[in-house]
């Protein structure tokens, strides 16, 4: 559980790192909190990497799209730095880490894994971005109406 | 109508390139030029931006002009991005000299110049606990943070490829890491060197990249994605390298 602390506190790291505005600073925590606890959440009761990297990739997004409306700011700082904590820099190591020690069937494990943390990231971006290009589009018939 | 079709033209373009060398996306960066000129009073234009490069052309009766830019290294700084995101919504309302544009635009670069640097020595940190190393592993991961952003700001000024600068950044983080945990100042290595590594995998522009090709711009989309992807491949050499060269020592 402490681990959301972590999680939230990278997030703000890498706010600073990518030079984002002060009075974002405590958003840009809140979006990392909010990550973890989404995959922390739906690991424990799916218990599938695939999945619940999806489900945080959706929250996430959906959280920067949020924000933007709110604070009238480009969603990229949210996403940017939101999406940080789920990044598979752990297993990228391992499996390196493995090749070079000849353990080939460790090291393909966690290739895999990290294939399945990317696609799942990607795949819940694909879903996010599909369901707000149609309530965009959706919106604009209605006042064109 | 008040300015030069010329003057219109650069200005918008001004502010398209710094948009999409602080890291934007390649719609927005497209709509923000579009909403500029439009602004104006233009109503013939052909916008094209890519990850390198933005051409656009603007006519009015028989008179046409274009100009491009080319991008060549995109350096990530969400302050400007949404300065200028505001600013481009100023010029819509209000029409304003190119000068004053170019005044503004000035006035945002180099505000947090020492925040990167504060940001890795907390990130690295605290990514060295995230994946489960212990307070001793924290320092010392603080420490070679502050090393690899000496030695980025250093490099900075060089414009050597974004490549090479990972592999010999991750090579270092791999050496000093290792050699810290033989010496007996910290205990996980491998704790270390991942907290370290989250600073330099670009996963991120890879997700964003995502959303460009959904938005209809595949061509950029799919640079920057492969991009990601190399950069990921290097960091992974970099460090194995280093466990290669110095993994017999532990």
């Amino acid at each position: 559980m402490i681990n959301l602390l972590y999680a939230s506190i990278g997030s703000l790291g890498f706010g600073m790192v990518f030079k984002a505005n002060k009075n974002k600073y405590i958003y840009i925590t809140i979006g990392g909190l909010l990550n973890y606890l989404a995959y922390y959440l739906s690991y424990k009761y799916s218990n599938n990497i695939f999945l619940s990297s999806a489900v945080c990739a959706v929250v996430t997004r959906m959280y920067a799209n949020v924000m933007s409306i709110i604070l009238k700011c480009p969603t990229t700082i949210f996403t940017l730095t939101g999406l940080i904590p789920i990044v598979p820099g752990g297993s990228l190591f391992y499996m390196m880490q493995n090749l070079v020690l000849k353990n080939t069937n460790e090291a393909l494990n966690q290739g895999i894994i990290t294939g399945e943390v990317i696609l799942g990231i990607v795949s819940g971006m694909l879903f996010a971005s599909s369901i707000l290009t149609i309530i965009r589009a959706i919106k604009k018939k209605l006042i064109s109406f | 109508m008040k300015y030069k079709l010329k003057e219109i033209l650069s200005l918008s373009l001004d502010i398209g390139e710094r948009m999409l060398k602080c890291g934007a996306e390649i719609s927005r960066v497209e709509e923000t030029i579009k909403y500029i000129l439009e602004g104006y009073g233009i109503k013939y234009m052909e916008v094209f931006a890519m990850n390198s490069l933005i051409i656009v052309t603007i006519r009015k009766e028989d008179e046409s002009y274009t100009e491009s830019r080319r991008i060549m290294h995109i350096d990530k700084d969400l302050y400007q991005l949404e300065k200028l995101n505001e600013l481009s919504r100023n010029i819509c309302n209000k029409n304003i000299p190119r000068k004053e544009v170019l005044k503004q635009i000035d006035s945002f670069k180099g505000k947090y110049k020492v925040m990167p640097i504060i940001g890795g020595m907390i990130a690295a940190p605290a990514f060295t606990l995230f994946f489960g190393g212990n307070y001793k592993d924290a320092i010392i991961s603080l420490l070679i943070a502050v090393v690899l952003c000496a030695y980025n700001q250093f490099m900075s000024h060089t414009h050597i490829n974004a490549l090479i600068n990972s592999f010999i950044s991750s090579f270092i983080i791999g050496i000093t890491s290792i050699l810290f945990v033989k010496i007996g100042l910290a205990d996980n290595f491998d704790k270390i060197i991942i907290g370290n590594i989250m600073l330099l995998i670009p996963g991120l522009s890879m997700f964003i990249s995502i959303n460009d090709i959904f938005k209809g711009d595949t061509m950029s989309g799919l640079g920057r994605f492969t991009e990601g992807l190399f950069l990921a491949l290097v960091v992974g050499a970099g460090v194995g390298l280093s466990l290669i060269m110095l993994g017999g020592l532990l």
